[in-house]
């Protein structure tokens, strides 16, 4: 084989190895005389030892990555891992005697055993977080739910609270503005407390205040269509946005109000019903406004009472909770449905009658 | 979890979780920022963390969070240069703690945090290695090292009054 610029690294090799041929040597050194740009390269291989001049390299703690081994003995080369394994506590009773003795035939050795036990780092307890706040989150009420079911409880409490809004604004505004329904809505939330507009009418207000109020009624009746007319949103849009307004507001008076059924149904009890139900929509306030509830027929409600979260919650207090709000909302929504639709087809009969 | 559980874990662990990443970044936004981190991702799988389980879970997504921070940065301190640095003070200190907090700050990463999470936090060999993603055989090695680096780093306990 003739040396070329291919191969020289091999007879590089051979040479300082000490394996090179005669023939090879020789031609080994006329090629080094006609490629000068190679003597760094050769005189370079010279220097690559990994037996020389490299100190011995152990590795330290051989006896901690043991396991626990009786059988070892403490001396003069390991003893730093027995020490540190002494304050660390790894040491077994017997490996413990065996580094008292150690320590009492080494008497210079004492200080940097006790220097070992004082190695402890200690936590500066003056430095403290002072972010708490931030990363807490508000807890609305003690009962033991996740909170993956208390974004569902809310978001379906407050799916009630619109569909029962919105029930009541489609008997007000539904299909009746022409005729002047819209007007009873419109005295039904004027004041403060919900009164059957045709008793009230019949019984208490002379003939007089009738006039005054029929004539209340068409000025209302042409600003209503008018405002409808104007905006051109659909009922349900144009009462979601006065309805999260009042929740935005917590006009609770005028939701418990507005969603009065009988007297059967304290007023109490609708304003404490709708202040947990708003604490709740508080604790959730973002999660809520992004949603798109869909609150308009007995489709939702039957979804929602045949849902497996009512059906199978697996958390009582939870899944009793969802179930008697759905109902409470239901048979209320129910009865003010019914009271509103007996109260408009009472004015209508009597509008009718005039 | 529940979200009492959750707030309760705040007052309990930030404290701790804070000074250990302190203690390694030396830089206290960037500490607090971890620890908010930590605390927004505990808080993201929050019903799938028991209480029991927080703390080390805190602890962990901690560690790794600052690894990532470290990292992107291009701080860490590369092993070699950490050896170079075996040297012992010629010195007096006034106090050993004072010392000790120098040690640790030449210690590399991995053996600075294994050895706070043993002193600060008195974790196990088995959790700091759960923590750290080491076996417990090597959690040990880089605590040993690391108190022969300290124990070289002072030197003489007499240099310390």
């Amino acid at each position: 084989m003739n040396i070329n610029r291919e191969n020289y690294e091999e007879f590089f090799l051979d040479y300082h190895e000490g394996a090179i041929s005669e023939e090879a040597k020789l031609q080994l050194i006329a090629f080094m005389e006609l490629n000068p740009d190679l003597k760094e390269e050769f005189y370079a291989f010279e220097n690559i030892s990994f037996a020389e001049d490299t100190p011995a390299i152990t590795f330290d703690f051989k006896e901690s990555l043991k396991k626990q081994n009786t059988a070892t003995l403490i001396t003069k080369n390991n003893y730093h891992e027995f020490f540190i394994a002494a304050a660390e506590g790894d040491l077994l009773a017997s490996q413990q005697k065996q580094l008292e003795i150690f320590l009492s035939d080494n008497t210079s050795l004492f200080n940097e055993y006790q220097l070992y036990k004082k190695l402890k780092l200690v936590p500066d307890h003056s430095i403290v977080y002072d972010r708490k706040a931030s990363l807490k989150h508000l807890s609305v009420f003690s009962l033991p739910i996740s909170r993956k079911v208390l974004y569902q409880t809310a978001s379906i409490a407050a799916s009630l609270l619109l569909l029962a809004s919105v029930s009541v604004y489609y008997y007000q505004h539904g299909n009746k503005i022409d005729s002047g329904m819209a007007v009873v809505s419109s005295h039904l939330y004027s004041n403060d407390t919900f009164k059957p507009i045709v008793k009230h009418t019949e019984k208490v207000l002379p003939v007089e205040a009738k006039k005054q109020t029929q004539n209340k009624i068409t000025e209302t009746t042409v600003a209503v269509a008018v405002e409808v007319n104007k905006t051109e949103k659909s009922p349900v849009a144009e009462h979601r946005e006065s309805t999260m307004s009042l929740l935005a507001s917590r006009d609770i008076n005028q939701l418990a109000v507005a969603n009065r059924q009988n007297q059967l149904q304290s007023y109490d009890e609708n304003r404490s019903y709708y202040t947990s139900v708003l604490d709740l929509l508080a604790f959730t306030d973002e999660k809520i406004a992004n949603e798109d509830l869909i609150v308009s027929n007995d489709n939702y409600k039957n979804s929602i009472l045949n849902s497996d979260l009512v059906k199978n919650q697996p958390i009582a207090e939870a899944g009793s909770f969802i179930k008697n709000a759905a109902i409470i909302s239901f048979s209320r929504l129910e009865a003010i449905g019914a009271d509103i639709k007996d109260t408009y087809q009472a004015i209508e009969k009597k509008l009718e009658r005039k | 979890m529940t979200t009492k559980e959750y707030n309760k874990c705040v007052d309990a662990y930030s404290d701790g979780v804070y000074r250990f990443i302190l203690k390694n970044l030396r830089d206290e936004d960037k500490a607090k920022d971890v620890v908010q981190d930590s605390f927004i991702k505990m808080w993201d799988k929050v019903d799938d963390i028991s209480s029991e389980k927080a703390r080390s879970y805190l602890f962990t997504t901690a560690y790794h969070t600052m690894i990532d921070l470290i990292r992107r940065e291009k701080k860490q301190i590369s092993l070699e240069e950490s050896f170079t640095r075996n040297l012992s003070v010629d010195h007096q200190y006034s106090d050993l703690k004072e010392v000790l907090d120098l040690a640790v700050e030449r210690l590399p990463e991995i053996q600075k945090s294994v050895i706070l999470l043993r002193d600060y936090e008195g974790y196990s060999y088995e959790e700091i290695g759960d923590i750290c993603g080491l076996n417990e055989s090597q959690v040990k090695v880089y605590i040993y090292r690391a108190r022969l680096f300290l124990k070289n780093y002072i030197g003489d306990l007499e240099k310390v009054i």
